[in-house]
């Protein structure tokens, strides 16, 4: 089975949406035979002593793919003549610059060497395509060439012989461990003439695969660390040859890749590092699926959430467990810890914690006199003597409580890693309301000549087709130290904005923000972003 | 890559006894380079690919075997197409066990070469522990 799977998807760490999610394949199997190039050498010169090649008269002939080329020995070489000169070298470029300014000869590399075979000066032609060339004989007036003293050592031609291919392709389908995720597909092995033996056949399964994943939408009455099921999926790929014989396929063994998990963060090309950081590294403290500061202040009642990536790793393994700390301004007040426990004990997943002020964990855990606590996820690490020591699996968050008297909206949106990140807008800029109107004519009442119902019927009418409230917020200033949060919230493909029902029950309500262009820095100006938006249901009509 | 800078690059590799450096070289594209400019057909599957540990195996073999290489030619032996995967595997292998390490140099095993080797293979019995 000449097909190799050659590269896969990382094993080792998860695989971002990103970038291409590539399998490749080497394959031959669509070649029956690859082809050659027309090769043909002419030497010059004679046996008893190489080198020297005895001149030969003006207006001999050589004949070659059926254009006569004559002896002129007063000139080196023109298109159809060539200088038969006593050296063999010289006379043997000079039919090559002959050949190179001949029409006739455009197809071919034209060069002169020494030939291995014979120890001759020679000129040797070489197509640059794979087929056969019926008019490449040897045609030519050699007699008179030697008849007159002239030699033509050697001659060899070996014909160009076009490459021969199979109608071949590869089927491929991607799978998670519950079936089929995609359709099966068809991929072409590209011939390359130049790089006959081998075809490279690229799998992208990207586009499949993101469809996959997505983040769980933000939980507030979450209470403890939860998986996120579905920010991960674990998939491979079946692949295998078809032949088509008489447009009949023909399939061969069916190749079935490892798993490969892939996850629902994406990383700017600047961020070199991609997953390396979140993934279980030595002795580094795991980051957090998010590339917000470890240390931000956060308004007394505010909810947020994290994400981390959860695997047993070899230095730092289950059981899992995250800490909060608060803090006072005597020290430490409290310490707080709740399990991360995986039933099926696989882990290999995305977990989410809350870590606002809002949410039940801290709320309910936080002392009076806090001012601001700490967030850890601890693991445990095996060491020399088999016993087991608490050890920081992630890096340490800080939150320091502020005020924020000027909240005027709190909306959760999705990080580029994937994590529900907090931003408060301080100001509710404007409100509106968004029609889109349609207009229609009825006929006039015109026989109504006491007036009462000709101006209230017929004539011109409008309505509302649909109306949207929506509200335009402004944010707190930008600067350097927040600018990478707000460029992260403006190109966020899910929102949510916190909310209260008529009963008032806290709820989140999804919102949309208009597509268009955001300045987040104007030189001379205190740059704040101004931003609309509406729910993502319309206000309904009468 | 030329197939003559891929070979002096290897010169280069064997001259400072760096098997993992010829592990990280040994990609499908200079495979490609090889089997292209020497015409060889493409060799039959030697690695399941679903099964980590034997991966693991295979790459171990293939590391051996590069190890003992001493010419270019010997070397190029393993630019072939049944080998790229059990080398790409072999690059994670390799950044692994280069991170547990540091790790256990840092903690004070002491035999911080020999312990890493094992935990890395344990990491991967458990990865392979989460195939179907």
């Amino acid at each position: 089975m000449p097909t190799q799977l050659v590269s896969q998807p990382l094993i080792n760490r998860p695989n971002q949406k990103n970038g291409p999610l590539l399998w490749q394949f080497l394959t031959d199997e669509h070649i029956i035979s690859v082809g050659r190039f027309l090769e043909v050498s002419i030497a010059f010169g004679n046996s008893t002593n190489p080198g020297v090649f005895v001149a030969a008269a003006d207006g001999d002939i050589l004949v070659l793919r059926g254009v006569s080329f004559t002896v002129d020995n007063s000139v080196p070489y023109t298109a159809t003549t060539f200088k038969a000169d006593i050296s063999s070298e010289d006379t043997a470029r000079n039919v090559a610059e002959m050949l190179k300014l001949n029409y006739q000869f455009k197809d071919f590399s034209i060069s002169v060497d020494i030939d291995s075979d014979s120890s001759q000066w020679a000129v040797f032609l070489k197509s640059y395509e794979k087929i056969i060339y019926s008019d490449m004989d040897v045609v030519t007036d050699w007699d008179a060439l030697l008849m007159t003293g002239g030699s033509v050592y050697g001659f060899s031609i070996l014909n160009g012989l076009p490459p021969v291919l199979r109608d071949y392709k590869m089927w491929y389908q991607v799978f998670d461990p519950s079936g089929p995720v995609s359709s099966m597909r068809r991929a072409d092995a590209p011939f390359l003439p130049n790089y006959p033996f081998v075809s490279v056949i690229r799998i992208d399964a990207n586009e499949t695969a993101r469809g996959l994943v997505y983040t769980t939408r933000p939980d507030l009455l979450q209470t403890e660390p939860v998986a996120d099921e579905n920010y991960q999926r674990l998939i491979y790929l079946k692949a295998g040859n078809i032949i088509l014989i008489n447009c009949e396929p023909q399939f061969g063994e069916v190749i079935q890749t490892a798993q490969i998990m892939f996850v629902n963060a994406v990383f700017q090309l600047h961020e070199t590092l991609q997953f390396f950081p979140h993934a279980p590294n030595g002795n580094l403290d795991i980051r957090f699926l998010t590339n917000r500061r470890d240390d931000l202040s956060i308004c007394g009642n505010a909810y947020e959430w994290v994400h981390i990536w959860m695997e047993k790793g070899i230095w730092k393994t289950a059981p899992f467990k995250v800490q909060y700390k608060f803090y006072g301004t005597s020290g430490l007040l409290d310490t707080f810890e709740q399990d991360i426990e995986d039933d099926t004990d696989n882990y290999r997943k995305a977990w989410v914690v809350p870590i606002g002020t809002a949410n039940l964990p801290v709320a309910n855990n936080k002392p009076p006199g806090t001012t601001y606590y700490t967030v850890q996820v601890i693991a445990t690490r095996v060491l020399e003597d088999e016993s087991t020591l608490d050890t920081p699996y992630s890096q340490i968050i800080t939150r320091r409580l502020a005020s924020c008297n000027c909240k005027a909206a709190e909306v959760y949106y999705l990080e580029d890693r994937g994590s529900w990140r907090t931003v408060i807008f301080e100001k509710l800029e404007a409100r509106e309301t968004r029609q889109v109107e349609i207009e229609f004519e009825r006929e006039l009442n015109w026989n109504d000549t006491a007036g009462p119902f000709l101006y209230t019927e017929g004539g011109t009418y409008n309505q509302a087709q649909l109306a949207e409230a929506v509200f335009i917020l402004s944010s707190e200033k930008i600067t350097e130290y927040n600018r990478d949060h707000y460029e992260q919230f403006v190109r966020s493909q899910e929102m949510y904005i916190r909310s209260t029902t008529e009963t008032g029950r806290e709820v989140i309500r999804r919102i949309l923000i208009e597509r268009s262009t955001y300045r987040t820095f104007e030189r001379g100006e205190v740059t704040r972003l101004i931003v609309a938006f509406r729910f993502n249901t319309k206000l309904q009509l009468q | 890559m030329t197939y003559q800078e891929l070979q002096a690059e290897i010169q280069d590799l064997l001259d400072a006894s760096d098997t993992k450096g010829i592990i990280q070289i040994l990609t499908p594209i200079n495979v490609a380079i090889v089997i292209a400019t020497e015409e060889i057909q493409i060799g039959e599957r030697v690695v399941p690919y679903t099964n980590l540990t034997s991966l693991e195996s295979d790459y171990n073999a293939l590391f051996a075997a590069l190890d003992a290489a001493t010419t270019v030619n010997a070397v190029l032996l393993y630019f072939r197409a049944e080998y790229a995967l059990t080398a790409q595997f072999g690059r994670e292998y390799i950044e692994t066990e280069d991170y547990t390490l540091e790790a256990l140099t840092d903690a004070g095993f002491s035999n911080p070469e020999a312990e890493s080797q094992v935990r890395t293979s344990a990491y991967f019995s458990y990865l392979n522990s989460l195939q179907i």
